[in-house]
């Protein structure tokens, strides 16, 4: 689980001595900008769902009893 | 003092020779892929980042190994994460405070336990760890290679490079990190991964 986050890291293998892997590499980490939604989006997404969902139910049986009331 | 007397007392100069030969190599990467790599693994988030302000100097003697000391410097404010208001709370005043301890600091004393397979000299570093002004005694594992006249083709200037690799855990409680505080999100051991190079030119 994890938040969003606005940067990804890339991490890249390069040798210590350029041309001459055999002596052994370094891990070289690279910053680059960009989005990543993280746990709370689908989190917003299921409340705002949920929300939406009561309220037309809400409004659904609302209406109904006004149109008994008015039979 | 005659030249016999002189003869007498040269040996007992010898092991002088072999101490001051040690090579001081610097770990502040020209071409900044010097990187220290972090991760805290807690039970409902996983935490890594990378450091990339490291500096400082090491004087090794590839003759005398055991003899190796120096410190290496990581700048606190290079700490990064992929999460800005993360990052910002992990600066801040209640976690590293990098603006009142902007260094991390690991001072090494001696190695230990030397063994040599193949190029790689594998040793436990025995010296101290500073963070957030508290110091603790610590050992931790290190691999050495020495890559003599290596500079030029990495750098393009003659001289040496030493390649300093190490993987360990610290915990934060012993550093007097939010002890106790938040371990369900922020775990208490920080697993770190260095892999360095030290330069040590010639002239």
């Amino acid at each position: 689980m994890a938040f969003w986050a606005t940067s990804i890291s890339i991490q890249e293998e390069v040798p210590v001595v350029e041309g001459m892997p055999e002596l052994g590499t370094q891990t070289k980490i690279t910053w680059v900008d960009q989005f990543v939604c993280g746990i709370e989006t689908p989190i917003i997404g299921f409340v705002l769902s949920a929300l939406f969902l009561f309220i037309k139910i809400y409004r659904k049986r609302s209406l109904k009893k006004f149109s008994g009331l008015v039979e | 003092m005659n030249y016999m007397t002189l003869l007498r007392l040269l040996p007992l100069f010898f092991p002088l020779f072999l101490f001051g030969n040690a090579k001081p190599f610097d770990f502040k990467d020209a071409k900044g892929v010097n990187t220290i790599i972090f991760q805290l693994d807690a039970l409902l988030e996983s935490i890594s980042g990378s450091a990339g302000g490291v500096s400082g100097t090491v004087h090794f003697n590839p003759n005398e190994p055991a003899q190796t000391n120096g410190t290496i410097i990581l700048q606190a404010s290079s700490l990064r994460v992929d999460n800005p208001v993360l990052q910002e709370h992990m600066h801040g005043e209640e976690w590293l405070d990098v603006e009142k301890f902007p260094a991390i600091e690991f001072s090494i004393s001696r190695l230990n336990q030397l063994e040599q397979k193949g190029r790689t000299l594998h040793a436990l570093a025995e010296g101290k760890m500073s963070i957030r002004n508290v110091t603790i005694k610590m050992n931790i594992p290190v691999e050495l290679t020495y890559l003599e006249g290596m500079l030029e083709k990495r750098n393009r200037v003659p001289g040496d490079l030493l390649v300093v690799r190490s993987k360990f855990k610290v915990k934060r409680d012993d550093f007097g990190i939010k002890p106790g505080e938040y371990l369900d999100k922020v775990a208490n051991d920080i697993e770190i991964s260095i892999n360095l190079a030290g330069a040590h030119a010639l002239n």
